[in-house]
């Protein structure tokens, strides 16, 4: 359960969220969506205490993210981009993981599923991008928790692994998971996604279901509706 | 904070540039050991290589890691540990294997040539001292560069900056100093203001524990009777707690603010 | 020649001490040294056994062998215990102790005035303010003697052997420590002094001014307050004598000031504050010395010129010379190693190419600002020696030696 309560943030000048307000309590896959620079991560950060808001506060589970770390513990994270230390080995980053937040229910699962097995004892400098993403992908959904927050979790994987990744996510919202994701990819979002939350010009735009999106703006599927969206909010600059 | 360390140690004692910097002191240590062999004479010039080279690699190594850290750190915070633990474990697995691959550059090559047994164990374990003490002090500052600036060119230049001011641009300042007020008496300033850089503070304390500064007329004798005793000591440690906690300190208090 | 006087000298002793022999001692017929010196003929010989309190010293008038059987002489705090006014006077064998000290006399465990061939032999002086003092006397032999003056400032402690217008005197194998000089002498001519450890004197190990014609050879003058001061004298000879670890605030191995025509040579200077300092010295020949881990192995002040020197090692001084004045052009410095050095050898002839110039920016540096000596060992201090020798500026470019040797000289 997320509360996000009247949360800014600026970077330097530039405002980034500003005053947003939302509640997610019910289990289900939540995509934020927006343009670059709308606020997607930096909202996923903030959640994750890697960000600090400037006024308002996120709660999950009732804990607050400034106050709080043990909140963390039913809550996996999948940073944006994947990099880890280049001198460990995968099996010692996964040790790692499991030594920093207890024992993971799932890995070898998941090390399978990825195909992962066969770098275990390779060293992070030697993995090419995609296996590193892959490795990512395992120390965040190797923790069976009820809240998953998923950055770009398709990019810079390979198509059997997103569709992997895809099933994955729609079984854990059937065992009641809550998934929050952000993504460019709007047929992701139309194939998976029960609510919408669009941020744009540092606030919650559009909050709805996918239906709800493709009607209101009377398109065929979401990325039309979104570039409708965008465009209709160019027009209204330009007046 | 263990496991950080434990790993980031791990990490680091398998980077190739630390094991540079272990082979480089390794060769310059062993070839200065054989090119002089006088044990006493060996310290006094494996005495720069201590006093700039470890401050300069240490700031160098210390920025290019801290660099590869913050690529990964928001990943390490996603998961239920502090921030304070977190750092604090990065900044400790830096310095540990800084001194880690500097003991065994420097201390290997000595012990075969049986340092220990010579007249001068004394002054090797305070050339030890002094380098462990700069790697931690170094390393400190080079993390509070790497989270202070964002930008990993200008860390480094910020790094050697600070470097060069230490090793070099304080001292300018310093006889700047000792020539426009020659006719007062420098000597209060003098201690004070060797005391104010880490560098200089080890270079006095090496000084003074070499019987360097007992040839050095009046001034030595000051320098000799003020560092060179059990008293003196207790300011050198005082010199260095300032330096070890200053630049830490900074370091956590920026990152305990930062976004990532 | 002064071998042969000296053995002639004693086997006159020797023969004469036949003559008459006096034992005092505690159950002798003559039980104190008043009495024996009122019985003594000319060349008798006492011999003493037993701890003796003095109220006052005892004076020989007369040539006399004093010889000791263990025999203590105890001043008491009062009085020094030998004042020699004759010629031909042995003294062996005694242990004299606690003159104390005296602001109005020269008070010395024995006194020698306007005495000739007198022989001072295995006497350990302990405790005492003058050791021996010796004024307008000649032919005087001083051998394996230990001087302990148990002085902890110049103010309570006088010299250990002082000599004062004396000629040819022999010094030898002595032990001289904790007195203000170790060795003092003030014209006194035509003398030897060999094979002394001088160590731990509050002031100099020796002092010597006004002294000509003298030679001093192998000995040792070690961790005394301001080294050896050999001042205002000609014609002496410096041999193989080893200065060691005279540091202090204002201290020398070897001070020369106003000497000329001396040879200083195969000397060992070491861990001094500075190795050799000469001021106004001339016509001096510095040949074959070690000068090692020094703060300054050389400091030529004043107008010093017309010296040499050649064949010396200079090794692993903190400076290796230091002049403030440009005037040291008429000072050959020629063939010797400095462990600074980093030239070439082409032709393999042992000397290098490039000339060296001893006195390093950082070392005129350090003689105008004598705090920033601080920076020793610093980069900075490379950095100026390296500008210096790129563009000199201000050291002296006359100070230097254009023929360097690339391998230091085996010294024996």
């Amino acid at each position: 359960m997320i509360e996000i309560k009247n949360l800014s943030k600026a970077y330097k000048k530039r405002k980034v969220l500003h005053h947003i307000d939302a509640t997610i309590s019910n289990p289900g896959i939540y995509a934020v969506l927006g343009p670059n620079g709308s606020g997607k991560t930096t909202l996923m950060k903030i959640c994750m205490g890697l960000v600090l808001p400037d006024e308002g506060d996120v709660y999950i589970y009732r804990e607050s993210v400034r106050a709080s770390i043990q909140y963390r513990r039913m809550v996996s994270y999948l940073p944006q981009i994947a990099r880890f230390p280049d001198n460990l080995k995968v099996k010692e980053l996964l040790q790692l993981t499991e030594h920093l937040r207890g024992k993971a229910q799932r890995k070898e699962m998941l090390m399978e599923l990825l195909d992962l097995d066969p770098y275990m004892d390779q060293l992070f400098r030697n993995l090419s991008g995609g296996t590193q993403q892959k490795v990512n992908l395992v120390t965040c959904l190797m923790y069976d928790v009820p809240l998953y927050l998923l950055d770009e979790p398709t990019a810079a994987l390979d198509p059997v692994t997103q569709i992997r990744l895809k099933e994955f996510i729609q079984h854990e919202r059937e065992r009641g998971k809550m998934v929050v994701l952000t993504t460019h990819v709007p047929h992701l979002v139309q194939a998976i996604a029960d609510e919408i939350f669009f941020l744009l010009y540092g606030d919650i735009y559009f909050h709805g279901s996918v239906e709800q999106l493709i009607g209101a703006y009377q398109a065929n599927d979401v990325e039309e509706a979104i570039a409708r969206l965008l465009m209709y909010e160019q027009e209204k600059v330009k007046i | 904070m263990r496991k950080i360390l434990q790993y980031g140690f791990i990490d680091l004692l398998r980077s190739k540039w630390m094991m540079g910097y272990g082979i480089v002191f390794f060769c310059l240590t062993s070839t200065i050991l054989y090119l002089i062999g006088d044990f006493k004479q060996v310290i006094i010039s494996m005495m720069y290589l201590v006093l700039y080279l470890i401050p300069l690699l240490s700031v160098i190594l210390g920025i290019m890691y801290g660099y590869q850290i913050r690529e990964y750190i928001a990943w390490v915070l996603s998961h239920p540990v502090s921030r304070k633990n977190v750092f604090m474990g990065y900044y400790l697995s830096l310095s540990l294997v800084l001194i880690i691959y500097f003991l065994i550059g420097m201390g290997i090559p000595f012990l075969i040539a049986g340092v220990l047994h010579s007249t001068s164990a004394d002054a090797f374990a305070f050339l030890l001292i002094a380098g462990i003490v700069l790697c931690f002090i170094f390393s400190g500052i080079a993390l509070w560069v790497v989270f202070g600036f964002d930008h990993k060119l200008l860390g480094l230049g910020m790094g050697l900056l600070i470097w060069l001011g230490m090793a070099v641009l304080y001292d300018v300042f310093f006889l700047i100093a000792v020539i426009a007020y020659q006719d007062y008496p420098l000597e209060i300033f003098a201690i004070v203001a060797s005391m104010l850089n880490p560098v200089d503070l080890s270079r006095i304390l090496l000084i003074a524990h070499l019987d360097l500064s007992a040839l050095l007329g009046y001034t030595g004798a000051v320098i000799k009777s003020f560092f060179g005793t059990n008293g003196g000591l207790i300011w050198i440690c005082a010199g260095y707690l300032i330096w070890l906690i200053i630049p830490v300190w900074r370091y956590m208090h920026i990152t305990s603010k930062k976004d990532f | 020649m002064k071998k042969i006087f000296l053995f002639c000298f004693l086997a006159i002793l020797t023969i004469k001490s036949r003559a008459g022999k006096i034992q005092v001692c505690a159950s002798c017929e003559v039980q104190t040294i008043e009495k024996a010196l009122q019985q003594a003929k000319p060349y008798d010989t006492i011999l003493l056994r037993g701890t003796f309190r003095l109220d006052s010293a005892y004076t020989i008038t007369m040539p006399l062998s004093i010889i000791g059987q263990q025999a203590v002489l105890d001043g008491q705090g009062k009085t020094g215990m030998w004042v020699i006014h004759a010629n031909h006077v042995l003294i062996r064998d005694l242990i004299l102790q606690h003159t104390g000290m005296s602001y109005v006399e020269d008070r010395a465990a024995i006194s020698i005035s306007k005495s000739n061939h007198i022989s001072i032999i295995d006497v350990k002086i302990i405790q005492s303010f003058f050791g021996i003092y010796a004024y307008q006397s000649k032919h005087i032999l001083i051998e394996r003697n230990f001087f302990d003056g148990s002085g902890s400032s110049e103010f309570n402690a006088a010299n250990g052997i002082h000599l004062w217008y004396c000629d040819s005197v022999n010094l030898i194998d002595n032990i001289v420590q904790h007195h203000r000089d170790g060795i003092y002498l003030e014209f006194t001519h035509n003398s030897e002094i060999r094979n002394n450890i001088s160590s731990n004197n509050i002031r100099y190990g020796m002092h010597f001014m006004f002294s000509n014609n003298d030679a001093y050879i192998g000995n040792t003058f070690q961790s005394n307050g301001a080294g050896v001061a050999v001042m205002y004298s000609h014609h002496i000879q410096m041999k193989k004598n080893t200065f060691s670890r005279n540091h202090g605030p204002n201290a020398y191995g070897l001070l020369l000031k106003e000497i000329h025509d001396s040879e200083i040579k195969q000397n060992y200077f070491v861990e001094n504050t500075v190795g050799i300092f000469m001021e106004e010295c001339t016509r001096l020949n510095i040949i074959g010395n070690n000068i090692q881990s020094n703060g300054w192995a050389m400091r030529i002040t004043g107008s010093s010129s017309n010296n040499e020197i050649t064949q010396n090692n200079f090794l692993q001084n903190s400076f290796d010379v230091a002049s403030l004045t440009a005037n040291v052009q008429d000072n050959r410095f020629y063939e010797n190693y400095w462990s600074d050095y980093r030239g070439y050898d082409l032709n393999g002839d042992n000397i290098g190419d490039v000339p060296f110039h001893p006195m390093r920016m950082f070392a005129y540096v350090v003689m105008r600002y004598d705090i920033s000596v601080i920076l020793l060992r610093s980069l900075l201090e490379s950095l100026l020696n390296i500008a210096e020798s790129v563009i000199p500026i201000v050291t002296p470019s006359k100070l230097v030696d254009l023929a360097p040797l690339m391998k230091p000289i085996q010294h024996d």
